[in-house]
């Protein structure tokens, strides 16, 4: 019996050193290819004239759709943002979905929203619309209050009322850079059947922001914001960009999605019931396109900007990554055919299994190791300098991959202009991995269990909101 | 494999990985260190050439008085430099600029046969810009570059020149660029302007042409609001079968038709394509008369919301108002209530 209890614990851990090797390998094989990407794309970028672009009316219009609930802190600030970007014809559609707050109300009297009809050219089911309001000043900017349902379902209600070719999908609290539009929309312009494209997600605290435009890019006080500063440069300059390049995206951050709307409508919207409705749609619209049999192109492009405020505590951080995990495992389940699915080429034989094995199932194998390998250690069974190595290799490649990471921003973007935040960014890299990353592995485990006990609803975030972060 | 062994390959590979981490942050800080000396260098000496080149743009110093000093290493930088310039002007300034750049636009011309795609494209831009006709048949040689980003930079540097003699050969090579998006293309094209209208008429007419480029040549007409083009429209829409053609004829047709061009469009509010019968409305509201009313009443309860929304604008452009206020009421057009509304 004993024996039978070491050999468990020893096939616990050939199994964890197997998850790090790849997860270790396809992080490597990501951050490369991102770095050719990014190479490429920096040089492309040096050709693009967006003053000509927009002068010669040969883009798409777009309809910014922007879910809001209880955003009265900042709902007003980001509106003005979004009214003063630099694309040629475009509509705003903010969706408060069902705020019990003063959003609405802080809205109507900042932008004059006065009643108005507006024809639905979709009928996604929906929970029902009570106003749609129109600005006085604005003829571009509608409002439309409905009953409250989750974001998605507030995504459903935009779509619903969208008219154009394209729309946006973002967070009625972020900020878009001002040329953001003109260059998230490019893919579309390069290749017709382009069906959808992300655009990157930074991270608002600790910057300066002046009329709803970030003005000055420096890192958060708070440490733990400073953490993920660190993992979203990770995430989408070595991730999403070389998935991208893989031609194998499938993680659009529903923070800032540009789509085509007629496809989006034909694969029936949102999914209202999972709370990663941003992966679960683009899997769904990679599904559709291949039964069809249609060529189309999801991709991700690295230099339009969201900006976005990150959680500064540990509560509002856990609830925030239970949520992705969550979203994560359901959109994955609920299309598991896709695995090892020939017809899918690189999303069924690459992306879906790299997701599913190591970023759906990684935390527990993860969290499995830490106790196999404390059991070992503590129960004097496990060799000390092969213990002690192998946590120095699981560290060094942590260590890599991040400084990598930030090598590639300053390779490509460089939005951080000190030298002191480039260098607190590489000792950020170090002192993540003690403590930083087994919290993270513990939320994850959470969002497992949570995903298992069917578990629904968003969780709290409080906002602070841009103005208190106003620097005149 | 040994305990030892494995522990020596587990000690090199944390060695490895500390020293890839190391260089990671000398590359990343050498490259930052790079960049802004640079930066710094571009400041500077475009702080000494502005003054100067606005003086000659200006007209307050002769072109020749200037004989920029630029360094062979520093060449890149000045032609850069200029082209900021040139994309904001056009007519005799964008002239000036091309005179001041001439000298150095040798390099630039081999840089466009030579190198990476994206090299390659960055200098056909160049040229575009600066070059003028001295360097137009550069540029056109760089259509057939094999890269489509080459191509495609040249296209876009032609049409901005607007020169009509190479409308026919942008519109030869536009089925290098059938990935790109409809509507770029023809914004592309008609900027071109009047000189490439015949062309694009002719690729309109032309049947033996992909539809996909004859809806492209419309879209640009459209743009031109090039009158004569209804011939040409109105043959792709009675005698095409593909829907993008036959929108984009429909929307040139509704831009500048006339009464005449009524027949063919009221054809096409019965086609079996939504987006053709959509276009097809919105066309009659600008050519029809009152005697669509009633046709245009019975598309009000078309399946399609795009229909009926264009229905609806239509019939109340044509003072149908109460007709369409007499469908809204009806039970069962939630659509056509939604339009009237919207519409009132």
């Amino acid at each position: 019996m004993a024996a039978l209890g070491w050999d468990a614990l020893w096939a616990v851990n050939i199994l964890v050193v197997a998850y790090f090797v790849l997860l270790n390998l396809f992080y490597l094989l990501t951050s490369l290819v991102a770095f050719r990407a990014l190479r490429r794309y920096s040089r492309r970028l040096e050709l693009l004239d967006t003053e000509e672009l927009i002068a010669s009316g040969g883009v798409p219009p777009i309809t910014l759709i922007a879910p809001a609930f209880n955003e009265e802190a900042t709902c007003v600030e980001a509106t003005r943002s979004l009214l003063t970007l630099r694309y040629p014809e475009y509509e705003i559609l903010v969706v408060s979905d069902g705020s019990s707050d003063a959003t609405v109300a802080r809205l109507a009297e900042a932008f004059e929203l006065r009643p108005a009809a507006r024809a639905t050219m979709a009928s996604l089911p929906a929970k029902p619309v009570r106003a749609v309001l129109r600005s006085r000043v604005h003829p571009n900017l509608w409002v439309i209050d409905k009953e409250n349902g989750g974001k998605s379902d507030a995504l459903n209600v935009g779509l619903n009322h969208c008219r154009t070719p394209l729309f946006c999908a973002m967070d009625a609290d972020g900020l878009l850079e001002r040329d953001a539009l003109i260059r998230v929309v490019r893919p579309f312009l390069e290749r017709r059947d382009t069906v959808a494209v992300g655009g990157i997600i930074r991270i608002i605290n600790g910057c300066e922001v002046s009329r709803g435009a970030v003005t000055r890019v420096r890192l958060p006080r708070s440490l733990l914001a400073q953490f993920q500063v660190l993992e979203y440069l990770r995430a989408f300059l070595s991730g999403r960009m070389g998935w991208a390049a893989l031609d194998a995206t499938l993680i659009i951050s529903g923070a800032f999605g540009l789509f085509r709307r007629s496809i989006v409508v034909d694969a029936g919207g949102f999914a209202t019931d999972t709370v990663g409705e941003d992966m679960e749609l683009v899997v769904r619209l990679h599904r559709l396109c291949r039964a069809r049999g249609t060529p189309y192109g999801v991709t991700f492009v690295p230099d339009p900007v969201a900006w976005t405020e990150c959680p500064e505590t540990l509560r509002m951080l856990g609830r925030q990554r239970d949520r992705w995990q969550r979203g994560l495992s359901e959109s994955l389940a609920r299309h598991a055919r896709l695995l090892f699915n020939p017809h899918y080429g690189r999303i069924g034989f690459l992306a879906y299994p790299y997701f599913f094995f190591l970023e759906m199932l990684g935390p527990a194998v993860e969290l499995a190791g830490y106790v196999a390998f404390a059991a070992l250690v503590v129960l004097g069974r496990a060799n000390g300098p092969f213990v002690a190595l192998f946590l120095l290799v699981a560290f060094g490649f942590g260590v890599a991959l991040s400084i990598a990471a930030v090598g590639l921003e300053e390779l490509s973007f460089r939005r951080y202009p000190r030298l002191g935040d480039v260098m607190r960014l590489f000792a950020l890299a170090v002192a993540e991995n003690f403590g930083y990353r087994q919290l993270s592995t513990y939320w994850r485990v959470r969002g497992m269990l949570s995903t298992l006990r069917r578990k629904k609803g968003w969780g709290v975030m409080t906002r602070r909101g841009f103005v208190p972060q106003v620097v005149r | 494999m040994s305990g030892e062994r494995l522990a020596f390959a587990l000690a090199a590979a944390v060695a490895a990985l500390f020293a890839l981490a190391i260089l990671f942050a000398a590359a990343a800080l050498a490259r930052r260190a790079f960049n802004q000396r640079r930066e710094r260098r571009s400041a500077r000496l475009e702080a000494g050439w502005t003054p100067h080149l606005l003086a000659v743009l200006s007209g307050d110093a002769a072109p020749a008085a200037w004989v920029p000093q630029v360094a062979a290493g520093d060449r890149a930088l000045f032609v850069d430099f200029l082209l900021r310039f040139a994309q904001r002007l056009r007519g005799p300034e964008r002239a000036v600029l091309a005179a001041v750049a001439e000298p150095y636009l040798d390099d630039v011309a081999h840089r466009s046969r030579r190198g990476g795609e994206e090299r390659r494209a960055g200098a056909v831009q160049l040229l575009g810009a600066l070059g003028g006709a001295r360097r137009a048949a550069t540029v056109r040689a760089a259509l057939d570059d094999p890269s489509p980003l080459v191509a495609m930079t040249a296209a876009q540097a032609l049409a901005a020149q607007g020169r009509a003699e190479d409308a026919a050969a942008v519109l030869e090579r536009l089925p290098r660029f059938r990935e790109w998006s409809a509507g770029f293309l023809a914004a592309m094209v008609a900027r071109m302007g009047a000189g490439a209208a015949p062309a694009l008429r002719s690729l309109l007419a032309d049947p033996a042409r992909a539809p996909g480029d004859r809806a492209v040549a419309a879209e640009a007409l459209r743009i031109m609001h090039d009158a004569p083009a209804t011939d040409a429209a109105s043959a792709a829409l009675s005698a095409g079968d593909d829907a993008d053609l036959r929108a984009a004829a429909l929307r040139l047709l509704a831009a500048v038709g006339s009464p005449a061009d009524a027949p063919a469009v009221r054809a096409a509010t019965r086609s079996a394509d939504p987006v053709v019968r959509a276009q097809a409305c919105a066309a009659l509201g600008a050519l029809g008369d009152a005697r669509d009313a009633e046709a245009l009443a019975a598309l009000l309860d078309d399946a399609s919301p795009w229909v009926v929304l264009h229905a609806a604008r239509s019939l109340k452009a044509l003072g149908g108002g109460a007709r369409l206020a007499a469908a809204a009421g009806r039970s069962g057009a939630a659509l056509a209530r939604q339009a009237a509304a919207e519409l009132a």
